[in-house]
């Protein structure tokens, strides 16, 4: 409780330097909308071709990628900046600052750098998802809402370990931020239904770098595809990664050298 | 031939920085191929039910969208050090020097992508050797060259453009959000996300100057080359280039009168 106080007060305060600057605040709702209209750009073309892509109807789509836009920048605006700038740290021999302190090194990492440029894009993405609802003409249920935004948290925090494992390799390669990118372009891969993918990449996709899952199964909840396994599944990725996780922290941790006095 | 030396010496330190981390720029090839992947297992599924969208079969839209990623991509960067020299006041070391600040950086920029070329190029072969099948290669070596050429010229325009917004730090606060607004503008200008003549309005979006980016090397590397005339192009580019780079050195003279050189000696 008093780690959730902390960390609360440490956004509440990064929160109000940030909307110090106005006009910025306003550009970045701008670049939300600008981008949310891209994606419906796409779209509109694509589906002024065909009725359906892999079984999803334009609306269903527009769900799919209102979910994915949303985790993404979820993402980046609470642990994004925070865990690139681990390599940093790490590189330049400062990290030793943040584990000497009387709080959770992994979650100060984390959340060190909250960036709201991305949280003010948010409203604009969750417009793309009501959007998709709108053409449907459905809305789901109360419990699906639920499903879908624990089956959410849960892809959040796969997504936050998949970038964490990439970092921590930084305590090996000295240079890794380009790395750490890949998965970002590997999440492009979540924009679009599952069913599109085959063979070996499907597999890839669900078991390695498992992004097509992060966005594909919260919406499953949504459309009315209600099964216990996707939920099961994302839970047991999330284990194995935090478990490699854990594994690559204790061992990186025993091979760092600090360079602070 | 003494001023050519300044920035082939600028060029020389871009090339070696590039080559320090040779396996960080490595990684970067993940940005020329995954996307293009992305969006061949879309196209693909679309083109189950459609043989021919706009005037593009299959094998022509993805070897576009690979082409068009990997001009996107490559192209050179003013990038935010520029804005970030102005905020912070380390701007005045150039201005000392006796360089001219656009060339220095057009010269760092363009040496530094060299590596990153090479890079790419094994990047977009890897691509068309998994998806072999999907591919289509220009009809002779004209089509090519003509397709780098306008490749080139629209990454310089790029350039000049990018330029200009850094140097709007002598009047914002913050730029930042301009630059990211006008990344993400290109993106979908150029033709990345979709080719600009399957969009509604395309009259608009093919008379912006954004398409020479890589919407039209790309339309030139899959062969779309008839009802085009090369030379007017041609003419175009170099015009919005110099229309660009006259307006950049405008805004330079404007704001340098403006710079106050914050916490620099």
């Amino acid at each position: 409780m008093k780690t959730f106080k902390t960390i609360l007060k440490f956004l509440c305060l990064k929160f109000k330097s940030h909307v110090a600057f106005r006009t910025d605040t306003v550009l970045q709702f701008f670049f939300g909308i600008l981008d949310s209209l891209f994606a419906f750009l796409f779209f509109h073309v694509v589906y002024s071709y065909v009725d359906n892509i892999a079984g999803f109807e334009k609306g269903e789509l527009y769900i799919l990628t209102g979910t994915a836009y949303l985790l993404d920048n979820l993402y980046k605006s609470l642990f994004g900046a925070g865990i690139f700038s681990l390599s940093l740290l790490v590189k330049k021999g400062r990290f030793e600052k943040y584990l000497i302190r009387p709080f959770n090194p992994k979650l100060l990492v984390a959340l060190r750098e909250p960036r709201f440029d991305n949280f003010y894009r948010l409203p604009s993405y969750f417009v793309l998802l009501v959007y998709g609802f709108y053409l449907l003409k459905t809305f789901p249920s109360f419990s699906d809402i639920l499903l879908y935004l624990f089956s959410f948290l849960i892809s959040l925090l796969i997504y936050l370990v998949l970038h964490y494992n990439i970092v921590l390799l930084t305590f090996w390669i000295i240079e890794v931020y380009n790395l750490y990118y890949i998965i970002y372009d590997f999440y492009e891969f979540a924009k679009y239904p599952e069913k599109i993918y085959k063979g070996i990449f499907r597999k890839i996709f669900i078991t390695i770098i498992p992004v097509i899952i992060l966005s594909n199964y919260p919406v499953k909840f949504l459309l009315k595809e209600r099964n216990f396994f996707f939920l099961f599944y994302q839970i047991l990725i999330l284990l194995i990664f935090y478990l490699i996780f854990k594994f690559m922290w204790i061992r990186g941790l025993k091979r760092y050298e600090g360079a602070t006095i | 031939m003494k001023k050519a030396c300044k920035y082939i010496s600028v060029s020389k330190i871009g090339i070696l920085q590039s080559l320090q981390y040779k396996v960080n720029t490595f990684f970067l090839l993940s940005i020329i191929i995954i996307p293009p992947l992305a969006y061949f297992f879309l196209w693909k599924s679309v083109y189950t039910q459609k043989e021919i969208i706009g005037d593009y079969k299959l094998s022509e839209l993805i070897t576009y969208y690979i082409i068009s990623y990997f001009f996107l991509e490559t192209k050179p960067h003013a990038w935010w050090e520029i804005a970030n020299s102005i905020k912070n006041g380390s701007f005045s070391k150039y201005i000392t020097k006796p360089m001219n600040h656009f060339f220095f950086y057009f010269f760092f920029a363009y040496s530094y992508l060299l590596s990153w070329w090479v890079f790419a190029v094994f990047g977009v072969i890897f691509l068309f050797f998994i998806l072999k099948n999907y591919i289509v290669l220009p009809y002779g070596l004209l089509p090519f060259f003509l397709s780098f050429l306008f490749g080139f010229l629209g990454g310089v325009l790029g350039y000049i453009i990018e330029y200009i917004l850094n140097l709007l730090s002598f009047w914002i606060e913050k730029p930042f959000a301009f630059l990211r607004i006008l990344d993400l503008s290109v993106y979908f200008l150029s033709g990345s996300i979709i080719p600009l003549d399957l969009l509604p309005f395309k009259k608009i979006f093919l008379f912006l100057p954004f398409k020479y980016i890589s919407f039209f090397p790309a339309r030139i590397f899959v062969g779309k080359i008839e009802n085009i005339n090369i030379f007017n192009e041609l003419f175009f580019l170099f015009l919005w280039i110099i229309i660009f780079y006259f307006i950049s050195q405008v805004v330079f003279y404007l704001g340098r009168k403006r710079y106050s050189a914050p916490g620099s000696i």
